[in-house]
């Protein structure tokens, strides 16, 4: 599937690119099911290969029947050094158009965003290519089913 | 929606709330402190599939690094 890049906001114009009002970024819609709840509705989450694992906010899990921090801890950090969060993993299934996966997906309060996209679960299932050079930006998945 | 409305729409979101599309992402319907408020919101308005949105707390540029 090709999907669209969408437009995300900045503070205000970047000195080295003053031009620029906003950026794009890849950015999907996802419903997660843990164990036979009903899915969430559609959410946004970002695709970020720079993710070792797949994340969500952890105003999710209430509505998905998870108690955050009956989940495996682990702290998580940012690439500028700065305080650490604590991310609890669960088992959910994630709806992504018409596919799904499964993944052990990290919770936290301390997400800026509704989601993250990354290696485990989702890099691991798909075949993924940005487009940069496309007008808007497109992103291309394509399912791969590892044997 | 164009790329010019989302940035508006996304900008007058209260900060650290979500807000709630309609099913095409053309038109805001609905704010919330919290996704359940958000999607309670967006029901009682009449649009029963939403899309959410997590709005951060400002647009500063991130990059992630778990």
């Amino acid at each position: 599937m090709r999907l669209t890049a969408k437009v995300w906001p900045i503070d205000h114009p970047h000195p080295a690119f003053p031009h620029e009002k906003y950026g794009w970024a890849w950015i999907v819609n996802v419903k997660l099911i843990y164990r036979h709840s009903p899915p969430t509705k559609w959410f946004e989450a970002f695709v970020d290969s720079g993710s070792p694992w797949c994340l969500f906010h952890a105003g999710l899990c209430k509505p998905l029947g998870i108690t955050l921090e009956s989940g495996v801890r682990d702290d998580l950090g940012g690439i500028i050094q700065g305080a650490k969060v604590p991310v609890y993993f669960h088992k959910v299934k994630v709806l992504l158009a018409l596919e799904q996966f499964e993944a052990m997906a990290g919770f936290s309060s301390g997400l800026t965003v509704g989601g993250i996209l990354g290696r485990r679960g989702f890099f691991e299932n798909f075949t993924v290519t940005f487009d940069s050079s496309a007008a808007p930006p497109t992103i291309e998945l394509i399912r791969s089913y590892r044997v | 929606m164009a790329p010019e409305e989302r940035i508006t729409a996304l900008k007058e979101a209260p900060p650290n709330g979500w807000v709630a599309f309609s099913d095409d992402e053309n038109h805001v319907v609905a704010y919330g402190a919290t996704y359940e408020e958000a999607v309670s919101e967006a029901q009682r308005r009449g649009f029963a599939e939403p899309v959410l949105v997590k709005v951060p707390e400002d647009w500063t540029v991130r990059v992630m690094r778990a």
